[in-house]
């Protein structure tokens, strides 16, 4: 019954679709849209306005120090170096494995993963970040590929990866407060208070080298403090990641 | 237009239906259908009607292109083949007699004496398209006039696939465009600019776009495997990230967008279904080992895009392919050229094969092998008539795109090259210029692209004119075939 009726509706359409087709190829009308009566009138400005900007609004960060302000002194640089000063650039492979190795994070590869007991994919901080060498980047000479300087989407999943692995490193049962070893960079400061628990700012800043702002730091918190979280020691962990993720996506 | 419309589910496909194949029968082609539709029921139902293609982009830069033309040659060197030209066995080639030709040429080499994709039909005759010039050698081709960009875009130059991609927004891949870096050094594969066009997710190999799709964190229950967790992680890192220093800065903008994409795609574990099966690679090349490192790249990367396609991952991909300027290929006989050549078509016969076992999930009642449109282009395609250090300049600087349109775009060859000369074609009418009829470059670049954005909005004139300013191309397209 209901194929029966689907096909009346179908024939009705054809026919309803059929006419307009016919009046439409020769009629081609448009339809008169309304007057808006909301038109705003607009009277042009009889005199130029200037916001108020800072002498180097082009000098942030620094990162234009070697070069110096090209648009105050007329000098130009060609496009591709140009370009270079001003992006977010992919951190360096071996870089990374820097950071995270002075900061207590096992980078080595290794052929036991407590994560993975069957090995059947990498899951240590240590086997992500060896084995993910190609898509985080790195050189390929074989390939004649140099390290590519800017981030790729699998690449920064990759990190991403490695950085909760880390995490689930650096703070342990034992160590639930991520106190850094005696033998890292930042050894005595801790990543997260006890009571009430919240982000360490020297042990946040030491690990992502650069110290968090009010507004991160207190995010930071409310992050490890959330209702959603079920473990507190997960919460801590994907804390850690997420913080560091965001600073680390940029060189 | 929004408007309220009584059909819903089947019956409101089986109207949809009927107002296309009304207007087939009518002669007033898909445009017309979806405008008539858009009068009933408003945008969104003329929407339905139309689905975008997904599309393999496949990038033969450093002279590449030339492989391809043992794939598709040029007609005069099938016609007037001497021992010379380059290209192996005449034989291998096979003419197609298809009444959809409308009289053009195309010879295709054949898999086991069928010609490539032969078996589904006139839909996927390939196009062979004059069109850009010469721009060798360029890894990714983005120099003036090169064949993947719209000179008369809307707005300045568009990026053909990236033009493509914005209309292809309407499938909903989770990662819109990957683009796959070059193995030679690097360099992400030709996209460039459209309204709308979403970032390509590059990656450095096959293997990669695996890796785009997995992670340890997705499978682990005390990382992200569960969706408290992965809420918790996605809400907060994207927070975090607006609180970075550089969060406001534009040149900045491109990764902090990646990262949150990255951010969605950490929590899922799909690399084992994307990965190619143990002997697959060998298989798509015919049963035997890939005649080269190169091949094998080809082949993983048509894989892996395959099975993306059909976990609608993603909607287009961008492949280079060999990257070798080819000089002596022919140096030593034809058997190296030959196996390479072969192995091209059966990794292409493959892919297709594999995407006509899987339903579009995107298109009811269709299956992918129907729903996606492949380009081959590249910098230069050589001169085909000399086999001899196979030279590098093509007649009159010809350069050409290669299309699998899905019937969109008529098929064969517009336009011809001799050995020392090139004809255009004019977009509008389809007809090869003759006597003092000389189209310019420019007119039939733009016609030739937005003939492969019209096969991508499948059929959709009025979505072509947002990123084109092409006067006609309708010489090149086949406006009344429906579905």
């Amino acid at each position: 019954m209901r194929k029966v009726f689907t096909y009346f509706k179908s024939l009705a359409g054809l026919g309803l679709v059929t006419s307009l087709g016919l009046l439409g190829a020769v009629s081609c009308s448009n339809e008169t849209l309304p007057p808006d009566d909301n038109t705003p009138t607009m009277t042009p400005p009889t005199e130029v306005m200037t916001a108020p900007q800072p002498t180097l609004a082009f000098e942030h960060d620094g990162t234009l120090a070697p070069v110096g302000n090209v648009f105050a002194d007329g000098t130009t640089l060609p496009d591709s170096q140009s370009q270079r000063l001003h992006y977010c650039g992919k951190i360096h492979f071996q870089n990374l494995g820097t950071i995270l190795s002075r900061r207590g994070v096992n980078i080595a590869k290794s052929g036991t993963q407590a994560c993975s007991p069957t090995n059947a994919f990498d899951c240590t901080a240590g086997n992500l970040y060896t084995n993910g060498n190609l898509i985080l980047g790195q050189a390929n000479y074989p390939a004649r590929s140099s390290e590519s300087d800017r981030s790729t989407t699998g690449g920064i999943v990759r990190m991403q990866d490695i950085l909760i692995g880390a995490a689930e490193e650096l703070i342990t049962t034992g160590n639930p407060n991520g106190t850094f070893g005696a033998a890292t960079d930042c050894a005595g400061a801790k990543l997260f208070n006890d009571t009430p628990v919240a982000c360490n700012p020297d042990g946040f800043a030491c690990f992502v080298g650069v110290p968090l702002t009010a507004a991160q730091l207190q995010l930071c918190s409310q992050m490890v403090n959330d209702s959603q979280n079920t473990d507190p020691l997960v919460a801590k962990r994907l804390t850690l990641a997420a913080v560091a993720a965001t600073i680390y996506l940029c060189d | 237009m929004k408007r309220d419309f009584g059909l819903r589910g089947a019956s409101r496909r089986d109207f949809v239906k009927s107002v296309l194949t009304a207007s087939a029968a009518l002669g007033l082609g898909p445009t017309r259908a979806l405008e008539i539709l858009d009068q009933i029921g408003g945008s969104a139902l003329a929407q339905a009607a139309n689905v975008s293609r997904r599309s393999v982009n496949i990038v033969a830069g450093q002279g590449a292109l030339s492989w391809f033309t043992l794939v598709w040659p040029a007609p005069r060197v099938i016609t007037g083949f001497q021992a010379s030209f380059a290209y192996d066995d005449p034989t291998k080639a096979i003419k197609s007699t298809s009444a959809a030709l409308e009289g053009r040429s195309l010879y295709t080499r054949g898999v086991n004496g069928q010609a490539l994709w032969s078996k589904y039909g006139d839909r996927k005759l390939v196009s062979a398209m004059l069109c850009g010039v010469n721009t060798g050698h360029e890894t990714a081709p983005k120099n003036g006039n090169n064949s993947n960009t719209i000179p008369d875009g809307v707005g300045g130059a568009v990026g053909m696939f990236a033009a493509s991609a914005a209309i292809q927004s309407t499938l909903n891949a989770l990662v819109p465009v990957i683009g796959i870096k070059s193995a030679n050094d690097s360099s992400d594969m030709p996209f460039g600019r459209a309204p709308g066009a979403p970032s390509p997710a590059s990656v450095a190999n096959a293997s990669s776009m695996v890796g785009l799709f997995s992670s340890a964190a997705s499978r682990l229950a005390n990382r992200l495997q569960q969706k408290t967790n992965q809420d918790l992680f996605s809400e907060y890192y994207r927070a975090l990230l607006g609180l970075t220093r550089t969060a406001d800065r534009i040149a900045y903008a491109r990764a902090q967008a990646d990262s949150r994409v990255a951010v969605d795609l950490l929590a899922k574990n799909l690399g084992s279904q994307l990965q190619p099966a143990a002997g697959q690679v060998n298989m798509w090349c015919g049963n035997a080992a890939p005649a080269n490192e190169k091949v094998d790249a080809m082949a993983q990367a048509l894989i892996v895009t395959a099975n993306a396609f059909k976990l609608n991952l993603t909607a287009q991909v961008n492949i280079p392919v060999f990257m070798d300027d080819p000089h002596g290929a022919f140096a030593g006989g034809n058997a190296g050229p030959a196996k390479i050549a072969d192995q091209i078509v059966s990794i292409l016969e493959n892919f297709m094969a594999e995407l006509d076992g899987t339903a579009d999930s995107s298109n009811p009642g269709k299956k992918l092998s129907d729903g996606v449109v492949i380009t081959v282009s590249g910098d230069l395609p050589k001169f085909c008539f000399d086999r001899n250090n196979w030279p590098d300049n093509s007649p009159q600087n010809a350069n050409w795109i290669y299309v699998m349109s899905q019937g969109r775009v008529k098929p064969g060859w517009f336009g011809d090259i001799t050995t020392t000369t090139k004809t255009n074609y004019d977009p509008a009418t389809g007809v090869m210029d003759s006597g003092s009829v000389k189209t310019t470059d420019k007119v039939v670049l733009d016609g030739a692209l937005a003939s492969v954005l019209y096969a991508v909005t499948g059929g959709d004139d009025r979505r072509v004119r947002d990123f084109t300013t092409a006067v006609s191309y309708q010489g090149l397209i086949n406006p009344l075939v429906t579905g």
